[in-house]
């Protein structure tokens, strides 16, 4: 099938002159070697054409409006910004991005908190039954190598150790 | 407003200027009257290069934010108009910067998934389904002059968007895009031609 758009023998010289002719950017001299070319080439006058047609479907694209309250919410924030004496680093949308950092450090400075005061908690715990319990825990080789309550009972009731002091 | 060679600014003609000098001399009402007449314009040139709009909104705030920012070091040195969208040229320049680096991310987090389609893949399936119909509905044009308009690159888009809605000149574009009339010249060529290309089986 024929390629419907073939490629027309301009140089990349002329093609450039042409759209800077179709732009109204050439001196009087250039303007007037395109004149002559577009009236000698009918494929320069197609590409000219085809340039034309391409550059006027631009216009297709609607024009953005701003929000109704923008001109207000930038003023207001912009002063804002310069009153604070922020102006100089900190820019409109960092302040959304600023504010999301905000809550993700309180977030964060609050599980350390919160993790902090529970392990404080539970060791805490642990060191007031170890001082309980110390005795215990000081004598507990001897009992260990006693074996049983049942042997000391025996040798309590035969009152072999009462002279020993 | 007199330069150091003692000479009067042209500029000073221009009626933004003169508002902008007024906001230097700090007159809010002056600022809140250039927010009120540029916000469409920058909002639109912003949606067209981003395709995303309350990036957009947010994007004109910030060369808002700019502008008020340099108020008290303001020199008139071109046209009001030229040096707001210098600054909006710079900051869609920073955008695209940003959201390139998190596409990045993103595309190499996914990379395992299929390729995603690009505009130009996406406009040969629009094509295929529309090729019969060679006279359009305003929606569907405008679908595929959005489409068109994102197989151009970042500076061939804004080149075309000054050049189209806001009037300027090459002049002026390589004022506001930092480049020779010259190399505006090409880029508005290849601009131009790219988008005969995508857009000429429509729209003949």
């Amino acid at each position: 099938m024929p390629d419907p758009n073939p490629k027309i023998d301009l140089s990349t010289e002329q093609r450039t002159e042409l759209v800077a002719y179709l732009d109204g950017e050439l001196d009087p001299a250039s303007a007037e070697r395109i004149r002559k070319l577009l009236a000698e080439n009918a494929d320069a006058r197609r590409e000219a054409e085809e340039l034309t047609i391409a550059w006027d479907a631009l216009d297709s694209l609607d024009g953005v409006k701003a929000p109704q309250n923008f001109t207000e919410r930038t003023v207001t924030s912009i002063q804002a910004l310069a009153d604070t004496g922020t102006h100089s680093t900190t820019r409109p949308f960092d302040l959304r991005r600023g504010s999301m950092l905000g809550g993700w450090m309180i977030g964060i400075v609050a599980s350390a908190v919160a993790g902090y005061c529970a392990t404080n908690w539970s060791v805490s715990q642990e060191s007031q039954d170890m001082v309980r319990d110390y005795e215990l825990i000081n004598s507990l080789q001897k009992y260990e190598r006693v074996g049983s309550v049942e042997v000391l009972k025996v040798l309590e009731e035969q009152e072999l150790f009462d002279n020993v002091e | 407003m007199v330069s150091d060679t003692g000479q009067i600014s042209p500029y000073l003609r221009d009626p933004d200027v003169q508002l902008m000098m007024r906001v230097r001399d700090g007159d809010d009402s002056a600022f809140t009257e250039l927010v009120d007449a540029y916000q469409d314009r920058l909002i639109g040139i912003f949606y067209h290069m981003m395709r995303d709009r309350p990036l957009a909104e947010d994007l004109a705030q910030d060369v808002f934010l700019r502008v008020y920012r340099a108020r008290e070091r303001y020199e008139p040195r071109a046209r009001f108009s030229t040096w707001l969208f210098r600054i909006a040229n710079n900051v869609a320049s920073n955008s695209r910067r940003s959201l390139g680096r998190k596409k990045e991310v993103s595309i190499s987090m996914k990379d395992s998934g299929g390729m995603a389609i690009r505009p130009e893949e996406h406009l040969a399936v629009e094509k295929s389904a529309l090729m019969p119909v060679r006279q359009l509905h305003k929606t569907e044009l405008q679908e595929v002059v959005r489409t068109a308009m994102e197989t151009l690159n970042e500076r061939q888009r804004m080149a075309l968007l000054l050049n189209k809605f806001e009037g300027m000149s090459y002049a002026e574009i390589g004022e506001v895009m930092e480049l020779k009339p010259a190399a505006v010249k090409s880029l508005l060529s290849r601009a131009r031609e790219n988008l005969r290309d995508t857009l000429g089986k429509y729209v003949q």
